[in-house]
């Protein structure tokens, strides 16, 4: 009951004009990004750092947050009327609201996602509002010893599950720790890898690379995505969600959100495999299985409903131990690192009206999206039809802007453009940018605590494995990097994550 | 240059390059006494970057990697553009301030990913263009107070 009293005076802070503002703010610029193909939450969500960043404390956050669930809710637009997935986490709503638009469905196919984008949303802020607070009071008992078992356990996770190639991964996740290494050493204050230039002294900047990364290098990928398809019709009268739709998918709402919720709470998985599962799921227990694919509003269900839960469910590591466990949620690390927060659970003892207006944001934005989403799709659809030579200057033009008010630094612009070629390259070549960019975020936290630890011991290894927890979390590590031997000897194959959702 | 080569010489550049950072590291000291030094991470890093980039060297002479079909010469040379525009913008904020970079990076962008001829066309952009580095600096300069660099017109 106190969480729920929490909750709701979180609910009446977001109210607040200039959050409520910032949260449909980042409510419908993820709509447009998640409906818009080739881009994606975490490409949304790296775009506006800079620019919600401005906005500081709570409205900075709600405003990340709107794009990464908006764009949830974004997405299914083009996978419905055009057959298109807007992003990675509604290619499976393609399967069947494709094929129901074809059958003159596309109303009823958006209305029955946006009620189930609705109902995963619900339900997963009801997880991650349940969640956090046992596990951060948790995650308190944490000393140094047991942080470093935990990032090492969540980091093999993101690399092992992160990509098709174990090895790759791994790579990643060390020249992620490289880039974490350059500027002054925080322990002997020797400068590193900073080519004697004083604009690396200080490092580089988490939130500088990832805009690049993931923002720029999605928009260089797809600079030739222009929609020439013709538009589903549909009127507005029937997106309006319909009872009957709402008790015949009730399970495959219920089943969507729950999977979907503890999917997306694990680091690497993410909401794309999320949907995949749900999806299969809703098949095999399905009394008609052969109906899937062809157009039915269970297969539209559950999906919507797992991609929209399994979204909240990827803030659980991040808001209560400091870790994301997903590349969009590493971007959102880096706006409450901007506003001057360390996530991980002392957020929640220090700051905890912060906490529970974000989550408030996210109740509020999960509603508003309903009806947001209902009274935008002509727009969003028309949208879809901006020829790429206009909108992307203009997209670009926002990063550009966002990125030097950071620093004040057109330095940080130019090393945000390389970041983004070099996203390409990784991308093309299967070097998942997730763990680089967690390498990045989690190397220099990582080294300080066994750096300082080895000292405190007086270079003793024993100290890592002398307490049971952080024992039990190299011991899962280990497991965890064996994955791939296990899946090679039972021949089978590992589902790509969230690397597709960028 | 085709997405297996690519694969190739980019693992084989990351072999050096890990080697690079081990000897990096081992300059900056490995172990003060019982105390780890700056070069201790550095050492372990370029160690793991050298033998698993030794391993996907291996996999892609082997042809044991499977890339997807990568980028058309086309859309490598458009993103290549774009990069060259942006580059040579922020390069030119100094001289021209930051809305002129912009407007001329946002002109010579919309030109590379151009799909459409006619006037009609460079009318739009060219509106686009001009507006949109003029309501960002609106909005930065004067809503969030950021300090926009100008160029000797005074904007």
């Amino acid at each position: 009951m106190e969480t729920l009293a929490l909750l709701w005076d979180g609910i009446l802070a977001a109210t607040d004009p200039g959050i409520f503002a910032c949260t449909i703010l980042g409510a419908v610029v993820g709509l447009l990004i998640g409906a818009l193909p080739g881009l994606g939450p975490t490409a949304g969500v790296a775009i506006m750092l800079p620019v919600a960043a401005g906005f500081g404390g709570v409205a900075a956050i709600a405003c990340l947050g709107g794009v990464y669930y908006g764009s949830m809710f974004g997405g299914a637009i083009t996978s419905i009327l055009l057959g298109i997935p807007g992003d990675a986490p509604s290619v499976m709503t393609v399967l069947d609201g494709y094929p129901m638009a074809q059958k003159g469905e596309a109303g009823r196919a958006l209305g029955t996602s946006v009620f189930a984008s609705f109902v995963g949303g619900l339900l997963g802020i009801a997880g991650l509002v349940a969640l956090s607070v046992p596990v951060s009071g948790y995650a308190l008992a944490f000393g140094p010893t047991e942080m470093t078992a935990m990032m090492c356990f969540a980091l093999s996770l993101l690399s092992v599950l992160g990509g098709r190639n174990v090895f790759k991964g791994f790579v990643a996740l060390a020249l992620g720790f490289w880039l974490g290494m350059v500027g002054l050493d925080p322990i002997s204050a020797l400068p590193r890898y900073t080519a004697g230039s004083m604009n690396l002294f200080d490092g580089l900047d988490f939130s500088i690379v990832a805009v690049g990364l993931f923002g720029l290098a999605a928009i260089f990928m797809s600079l030739e995505v222009n929609v020439d398809k013709p538009v589903a019709k549909y009127t507005f009268a029937s997106l309006l969600p319909r009872i009957s739709d709402a008790v015949r998918t009730r399970w495959q709402l219920l089943q969507g959100s729950v999977l979907g919720f503890f999917v997306g709470v694990l680091p690497g998985v993410g909401a794309s495999a999320a949907t995949m599962l749900s999806y299969a799921l809703a098949k095999r227990i399905s009394a008609t299985p052969e109906k899937y694919g062809t157009g039915i509003v269970e297969g539209v269900a559950a999906p919507e409903a797992a991609n929209n839960s399994a979204s909240y469910g990827a803030m659980i590591p991040l808001f209560t131990l400091g870790i994301p466990g997903s590349a969009t949620t590493a971007v959102m690390m880096g706006g409450l690192i901007m506003i001057g927060l360390q996530p991980g659970p002392m957020l929640f003892t220090e700051n905890p009206e912060f906490v529970w207006s974000v989550f408030g944001s996210f109740a509020l934005g999960n509603l508003a999206l309903v009806f947001l989403t209902l009274l935008l799709t002509p727009l969003l659809a028309a949208a879809l039809f901006i020829p790429t030579a206009y909108l992307y200057p203009i997209v670009i033009a926002i990063v550009v802007y966002g990125v030097f008010a950071i620093d004040n630094s057109a330095f940080n612009v130019m090393l945000t453009i390389v970041a983004g070629g070099a996203g390409i390259i990784l991308a093309r070549l299967d070097y998942p940018a997730v763990p680089l960019i967690l390498g990045l975020v989690l190397g220099p936290l990582l080294e300080r605590n066994i750096r300082r630890t080895l000292i405190q011991s007086q270079g003793d290894l024993l100290v890592f494995i002398e307490r049971p927890i952080a024992l039990g979390l190299f011991i899962a590590t280990l497991l965890v990097l064996l994955i791939p031997l296990f899946l090679k000897l039972m021949g089978r194959k590992m589902i790509a994550a969230d690397e597709a959702e960028v | 240059m085709s997405i297996q080569r690519l694969d190739q010489l980019i693992a084989a550049l990351l072999v050096i390059f890990g080697l690079w950072l081990v000897y990096t590291g081992i300059g900056y000291g490995a172990m003060q006494g019982t105390t780890p030094g700056a070069g201790l991470l550095p050492i372990i890093v370029g160690s793991a970057i050298a033998l698993l980039s030794a391993v996907n060297l291996y996999r892609a002479l082997g042809g044991l990697e499977k890339l997807g079909a990568g980028m058309s010469g086309r859309e490598a040379a458009k993103a290549a553009a774009v990069i060259v525009a942006l580059l040579v913008a922020v390069w030119a904020i100094p001289y021209l301030g930051m809305t002129i970079a912009t407007m001329l990076a946002m002109a010579g962008i919309g030109l590379v990913l151009r799909t459409e001829s006619g006037p009609r066309f460079f009318v739009r952009l060219a509106a686009v263009s001009v507006l949109t580095p003029i309501v960002l600096l609106l909005l930065f300069q004067n809503l969030l107070g950021v300090p926009i660099p100008k160029s000797v017109f005074g904007f």
